[in-house]
């Protein structure tokens, strides 16, 4: 899904370039050349709100596309009759709205804008011991009491909408990392580290694991944390900045050619 | 709740599969009908519409086919009720919404423990047995 936003606003930003290009320019490039001077600073305040302004609409539309899309596919699964082990592990946890739906497989996640709730499958509550059971919970109520599922849907749209931005991409995953390890430390604190570890192991290598590749990287976080290991330092790295800096320059391209074609009018 | 059930049903299918599944699961034809039976509840359809629509629900597992000996039609029967399918569908769902919308949408307690180096697998077990 994300490959195919960037080749969107790809082709789209390649098409406002080179449209506005043919259209005013002589060289590419030097668009800034063809603008009468005294009208610039009107131009690109009107060219950058413009830009800002589509930006702004498209990361909101992109954040309430996401909830959406996972609200309206929880709504949709089967709810199970509540087994008696999930009260008593959502109290231990102090884990509030928890909800259980049929599925085999163990699972766990938080989902929700403004009013987030933990949802489990059946099969979690019978893969778990009571403790990993807790572990999970207090896990994942960490994430519903900072309202996570709004936030990542945040960063994960403005990363989308900023794509030739890449380093903006890097901080979302850094701070899905980050919160990540956050709800860890919320659930050893509770449960103690061994549940925790527990947990991940067994979750970790059921058949049909759902972490992700870019989940695989927090989970090595994850597991360098509950083992008391040394997290390691993670820079930006150079190219990031360097593609960040093009990306950003082409933007600012873009924008100028469009400022001049406001310009002109 | 049994209606609620059979819409949230009927809503997991195509709109021609939710007709013709409303029309059986709600028992306006025998136990064990065929295309035709079906035709006779809904004479705006076309024949080899319903037939298709049969043959694709016997696929997705919703309804039993059996040849009739000596003639073309087949017999079809329910093979799951709405309760049924709908459990079905939500234990498939459940893993494929978790690996759809895990990146975003979800806060999944998901890890991925293959990528890890053997020492840190064997630690993790250890630390995690009871």
């Amino acid at each position: 899904m994300k490959r195919y936003w960037v080749v969107i606003g790809g082709a789209a930003l390649l098409v406002l370039a080179c449209g506005s290009w043919l259209a005013t320019c002589r060289l590419p490039g030097t668009c800034a050349s063809m603008a009468p001077p005294l009208r610039w600073p009107f131009a690109i305040v009107l060219a950058g709100g413009a830009l800002f302004g589509a930006m702004t609409i498209a990361w909101v539309t992109r954040v309430v596309w996401i909830l959406a899309q996972g609200t309206r596919a929880v709504q949709r699964m089967q709810r199970a009759p509540t087994p008696a082990a999930l009260p008593i592990g959502a109290a231990r946890a102090g884990a509030r709205r928890v909800e259980c739906v049929t599925g085999e497989a163990p699972v766990a996640f938080c989902h929700g804008g403004f009013r987030p709730s933990i949802v489990v499958s059946a099969g979690l509550v019978r893969e778990l011991s009571p403790d990993e059971l807790v572990a999970v919970l207090a896990h994942e109520q960490h994430h519903l009491r900072r309202g996570d599922p709004l936030r990542r849907a945040m960063q994960q749209a403005m990363a989308e909408v900023l794509f030739w931005l890449p380093v903006v991409d890097w901080w979302a995953n850094r701070g899905r990392e980050a919160s990540e390890l956050a709800a860890d430390r919320a659930a050893i604190g509770r449960a103690g580290r061994s549940p925790l570890a527990g947990a991940l192991w067994k979750l970790g290598s059921y058949p049909e694991s759902f972490g992700t590749a870019a989940f695989a990287g927090a989970a090595e976080l994850r597991v360098a944390q509950v083992l008391g290991d040394d997290l390691p330092c993670q820079p930006v790295p150079v190219s990031l900045w360097v593609g960040s800096a093009a990306g950003g320059l082409i933007a600012l391209n873009s924008a100028w050619c469009v400022a001049h074609l406001f310009g002109s009018a | 709740m049994a209606q609620k059930g059979l819409n949230r049903a009927l809503a997991l299918l195509g709109p021609l599969e939710a007709r013709i599944m409303r029309v059986i699961w709600s028992g306006e034809v025998d136990e064990r009908f065929t295309v035709r039976d079906i035709q006779q509840e809904m004479s705006e359809l076309a024949y080899t519409t319903i037939m298709t629509t049969a043959v694709r629900l016997a696929a997705k597992g919703l309804l039993h086919a059996r040849a009739i000996p000596q003639q073309k039609a087949h017999e079809y029967r329910v093979a799951l009720t709405p309760e049924e399918f709908l459990t079905r569908a939500s234990r498939q769902d459940v893993a494929q919404l978790v690996r759809r919308y895990g990146e975003a949408a979800l806060i999944a307690f998901a890890a991925r423990i293959d990528g890890l180096d053997p020492d840190q697998r064997t630690r993790l077990r250890e630390l995690g047995k009871p």
